[in-house]
């Protein structure tokens, strides 16, 4: 056997063949993780941002004075509704999600209240008609009963992308703004950005 | 002794020959995607899925074209939802296709060009996006609770397009309005070497098509700066180029500019939008060559096997002289030089690559050329020309016609484009591939077989060829579910308007009538799918001075 043409056939052999065996070893591992944990696959929104966005936003909404001024002149926690925050990002983001993961941490500091919207307000009102034809005089919710909302609550998700070969820059911006709904004064205006830069590999195995 | 060596070759390079018309007749790579899409113009969605899940499903160098096929039949079948979650998923593949991988280019070095993970066209993106903008747009337009949202994600897949253009125009220069003619000498190489297109003429460098639709969108949802930049964007590249490369007449760049004017004077009119997808692109076949090589001329030859029906055979003899014979003056002048006369004359049915003494001898210290000497079958893909068998589309309300819609986008041209601009890489890396192939294989077969010439040298010689042959099958996979071209509309609809009739007039006579619900007040936009039927393949006349085959 000569060595040259050994070396010169056989590496390219080996290579094929353990990059075709690369190719049948694909086998699926799932494991439990913890849900604050991190795992960044791309630079794409994820729950981490969501929920890290809701926290940042609660506490500038709930540290302006607009809570105690009402708290003083209405002697109750005010209650908010959320109106519409409107993804303009480059990204599909789940809206309801970081929604709700802002809601929770309001309702948490125990400092404020929410009222539903309108899809879920007609779900509620469907089922107290019905309350009305089937329930029990003792059990039954009364129409014309409901809290109405003191303050608006809308905003809008934003995001800028520089892209220089295999480099991507995500920038994304939350608005959020609280509107007083007797008076339309705009009583908070909260804004988080937050930045990523992806790095990708022209070529890989 | 020589005699029985000068039999022998000839008998294994006759046996070759023969095993390999065989094989060639044979298409190893999956043609169910024509099927498939050709079910569901027959409104069979079943089978048409069937089939899309029998030749894609489970593999991962074709999971690609499962979800781009799949993502369009659910868009045919309505079924929106589904269609933007296949779709989203081959959003992720492309994407991650930036990351070459080296063991799968390693892996199709040694295989074939079919055996490599398929990751799409540059023209993929731009579809996807406005196919999940349309998808969304539907959407929106039947649910009154999400509408906003949902019309939010369609301007979110017109967001993503147009990062994706602007790095494409950033790549390619775009139809920047402010490139030169071809200068004197570049006029002058280009009749020398006969090349009959440059790769600018070619070139998918924007799409003007993708940025007057997310005008629209943008309009359509009041944010009428964003509209006024695409409008902006697809009138120049209409009118720079976009609609002369793609033969799409002039009514588009009109359109767009009128749509700019009136956006500028923030005059927003509540304009419907029909979208009309015709007709099936154009299917990639497979070409077969014989790549062989010419000792007394030392040259490598490169001979075309037509096979298939006439129409194909001539498609194929029109490819061939296109793209790669010896056609141009100096290949004809190169084989005057290293051959003998007759290598002129058959230039124009061969193609002959003239090594020269140095060359040669390397190719011969390498074992190129006794690799070759039983032949190597090489395979690329070419392009059935189709003509165009659209004579009006008319849309009507109320019995009355309201509009015609007018060429936007061609698919067609930008298949074909995209087929041309890659012939020479594709017949170039075939070579190499099968070259590379021939030798390793060769060499193997000399390490361990009598230096004499034997029959078992001879057959295991022959196996190797014929394995090698096998896989060498050009890379036709395609997204065939794509329509040949896109027509657009805009029109003010007579009030209370809740049905159009859509009216496809063929060149043939064949009258095709589809009748389009409007679902609401809020409805602005929609898009239809019409099938013409299969096509006649066109005389490939733009080559018919070049041959006379029948």
């Amino acid at each position: 056997m000569k060595p040259k043409f050994a070396v010169k056939l056989v590496v390219p052999m080996l290579i094929v063949s353990s990059a075709a065996l690369t190719g049948c070893s694909s086998t699926t591992k799932v494991s439990r993780i913890d849900t604050n944990e991190e795992i960044a696959l791309s630079d794409k929104w994820n729950g981490k941002d969501s929920q890290l966005v809701a926290e940042a936003m609660v506490s500038d909404m709930l540290g302006f004075p607009w809570v105690r001024e009402h708290r003083a002149k209405e002697g109750s926690r005010p209650a908010i509704i959320i109106q519409s925050v409107r993804n303009k990002s480059h990204q599909h983001i789940a809206v309801d999600t970081f929604l709700n993961d802002l809601k929770r941490a309001i309702l948490r500091s125990g400092q404020a209240d929410f009222v539903a919207n309108r899809d879920i307000r007609g779900e509620i009102r469907e089922e107290r008609r019905d309350q009305e034809l089937n329930s029990s005089l003792e059990t039954r919710n009364e129409m014309g009963q409901e809290q109405g909302a003191d303050y608006a609550l809308s905003g809008t998700i934003n995001s800028f992308v520089d892209e220089q070969g295999g480099s991507r820059v995500t920038f994304y911006q939350v608005d959020l703004r609280l509107i007083d709904m007797t008076t339309n004064r705009e009583v908070w205006n909260g804004q988080k950005k937050i930045q990523k830069l992806q790095e990708r590999s022209g070529y890989g195995f | 002794m020589r005699f029985q060596n000068t039999f022998f070759q000839l008998f294994f390079k006759l046996l070759f020959l023969v095993s390999f018309l065989i094989l060639a007749g044979c298409n190893l790579t999956p043609s169910a995607n024509k099927l498939a899409i050709e079910y569901a113009e027959q409104g069979d969605f079943i089978t048409a899925q069937k089939h899309i899940d029998n030749a894609y499903k489970g593999s991962s160098r074709d999971e690609l074209l499962y979800y781009l096929e799949s993502g369009m039949l659910s868009h045919l079948q309505q079924d929106y939802i589904q269609s933007n979650q296949f779709l989203e998923n081959a959003k992720s593949i492309i994407e991650a296709a930036y990351t070459v991988s080296i063991s799968d280019e390693l892996f199709s070095a040694f295989t074939g060009a079919s055996y490599k993970k398929y990751t799409g066209k540059v023209y993929h993106r731009p579809m996807i996006h406005t196919i999940m903008a349309l998808n969304y747009a539907a959407l929106a337009s039947k649910s009154a609770a999400n509408s906003t949202a949902l019309y939010d994600s369609a301007l979110t897949e017109m967001r993503q397009l147009d990062l994706y253009l602007e790095q494409l125009k950033r790549n390619t220069g775009g139809y920047g309005g402010n490139q030169t003619s071809l200068g004197n000498v570049e006029k002058i190489l280009k009749a020398i070497f006969g090349q009959p297109f440059l790769k600018e003429d070619l070139e998918y460098k924007d799409d003007a098509f993708a940025q007057y639709l997310s005008g629209i969108l943008y309009e359509q949802q009041g944010e009428l700066d964003s509209a006024r930049i695409q409008y902006e964007r697809a009138a120049k590249a209409y009118k720079n180029g976009f609609s002369k490369q793609y033969q799409l007449g002039g009514h588009a760049q009109k359109q767009a500019q009128k749509d700019l004017t009136r956006v500028v004077a923030e005059q927003p009119t509540d304009y419907f939008t029909l979208v009309q997808s015709l007709g099936v692109s154009p299917q990639r076949k497979e070409f077969n060559l014989y790549l062989s090589v010419d000792e007394s001329a030392q040259a490598i030859v490169i001979t075309p096997i037509y096979l298939g029906t006439r129409e194909e055979r001539q498609a194929q003899f029109a490819w061939f002289n296109l793209m790669f014979s010896d056609t141009s003056l100096f290949d004809l002048i190169q084989n005057y030089a290293t051959g003998d006369f007759g290598d002129v004359i058959l230039g124009s049915v061969t193609k002959r690559l003239p090594l020269g003494e140095s060359l040669w001898q390397k190719a011969v210290n390498e074992g190129i050329i006794d690799a070759l000497k039983y032949g190597s079958r090489i395979s690329v893909t070419y392009l059935q020309p189709h003509k165009n068998n659209i004579e009006q589309v008319t849309l009507f309300a109320n019995g009355q016609k309201i509009t015609e819609l007018h060429p936007f986008y061609s698919v067609n041209l930008l298949t074909l484009y995209d087929a041309l601009s890659n012939a020479n890489m594709e017949i170039y890396t075939a070579i190499s591939r099968e070259i590379l192939k021939a030798v390793t294989a060769n060499k193997a077969i000399n390490q361990f077989a009598s230096p004499q010439p034997t029959l078992l040298a001879g057959l295991a010689q022959l196996t190797a060829s014929v394995t090698n042959a096998v896989t060498a099958s050009a890379d036709i996979r395609q997204w065939q579910s794509l329509p040949a071209e896109i027509r657009v509309a805009r029109v003010k609809l007579p009030q209370h308007t809740r049905e159009l009739t859509l009216q496809t007039t063929l060149r043939s006579g064949r009258v095709i009538n589809q009748n389009i619900q409007i679902n609401s007040k809020t409805q602005t936009i929609s898009h239809v799918r019409t099938f013409t039927g299969i096509t006649a393949a066109a005389t490939p006349n733009y080559l018919s001075s070049l041959t006379n085959m029948d």
